[in-house]
């Protein structure tokens, strides 16, 4: 199969299925990383659930979206760091961050942790749901830049009137 | 009209039979279809008080959100008001701003040279 015939798979609708697709061997169609995550995801939260005892079951969410949602919620950064120029110097200014920024910072962070800081033979679905599950759990990698982030922020907390917008 | 008696007057400037002309224009003497831009005005930082109070709460807290949630709220308030503030006061003075001048002068020019 050509290099990246997956993207002819998804038809232009979400609840469209091509039927012609189907017929094709499984075996010569590339993997679908979004579909990997989610599914391996909830395969890790079924056995934790069917592993535990019955006090800790209802606690376990199984739902792979809620996961996503929830793990780039607490990957978020709330304050982030901006250069400015004052007097010669610049200096890293505590500024407020808005939405868009926000997002795009979170998930280029867990897609830039999963891609450098992971085993080399583990597959990117793999990586990106282990980094999840631990962003959920308020742990990992990812949770400990945006703290380092915020603590940058408080320790330059004194430049925060070199701003004027 | 007063648009032919400045013609005029601009002609007799420009003229040397009057001995030498009083102007020696390099560009044109016409207005461009253009507006300069203005300077920005340099504002003061907002909500820097509820940042403040959020950092102290992290610093007590040890970073962790969910105990500082009421600080966090009350941060996200501001800085939306502040954004909604700064987009409202931007272009309701009465006056065009030069962005919205250009786009219009560049639609409906003024014709320098016959079409």
């Amino acid at each position: 199969m050509a290099a990246s015939v997956r993207h002819l798979l998804k038809p232009w609708t979400p609840s469209l299925c091509f039927a012609r697709w189907s017929r094709y061997n499984p075996y010569y169609l590339d993997p679908d990383p979004s579909k990997d995550t989610l599914e391996t995801m909830k395969r890790k939260q079924v056995e934790k659930y069917h592993r535990s005892p019955a006090a800790k079951r209802l606690e376990i969410e199984c739902n792979p979206y809620t996961i996503f949602q929830q793990a780039l919620e607490n990957c978020k950064p709330i304050i982030g760091l901006a250069s400015v120029q004052k007097g010669g110097k610049s200096y890293q200014v505590p500024v407020p961050l808005t939405d868009n920024r926000r997002r795009f910072l979170a998930m280029k962070w867990l897609i830039t942790e999963c891609r450098d800081n992971k085993h080399r033979r583990t597959h990117m679905y793999e990586k990106l749901s282990q980094e999840l599950l631990a962003a959920f759990a308020n742990e990992g990698n990812v949770v400990k830049r945006k703290h380092d982030l915020h603590k940058m922020a408080e320790a330059n907390r004194a430049y925060a009137h070199y701003r004027w917008w | 009209m007063s648009g032919s008696v400045i013609q005029e007057k601009v002609a007799k400037l420009l003229s040397r039979q009057n001995g030498k002309p009083v102007l020696r224009p390099i560009k044109p003497l016409a207005l461009k279809n253009e507006v300069a831009s203005r300077k920005l005005k340099k504002g003061e930082a907002t909500c820097v008080t509820e940042m403040s109070l959020l950092l102290a709460c992290w610093k007590q807290n040890n970073f962790n959100n969910s105990v500082c949630s009421k600080e966090v709220s009350v941060f996200y308030t501001c800085v939306e008001k502040a954004q909604n503030k700064a987009k409202e006061k931007q272009g309701t003075q009465g006056r065009l701003l030069p962005k919205e001048a250009n786009t219009l002068l560049k639609r409906f020019p003024n014709l320098s040279s016959e079409i």
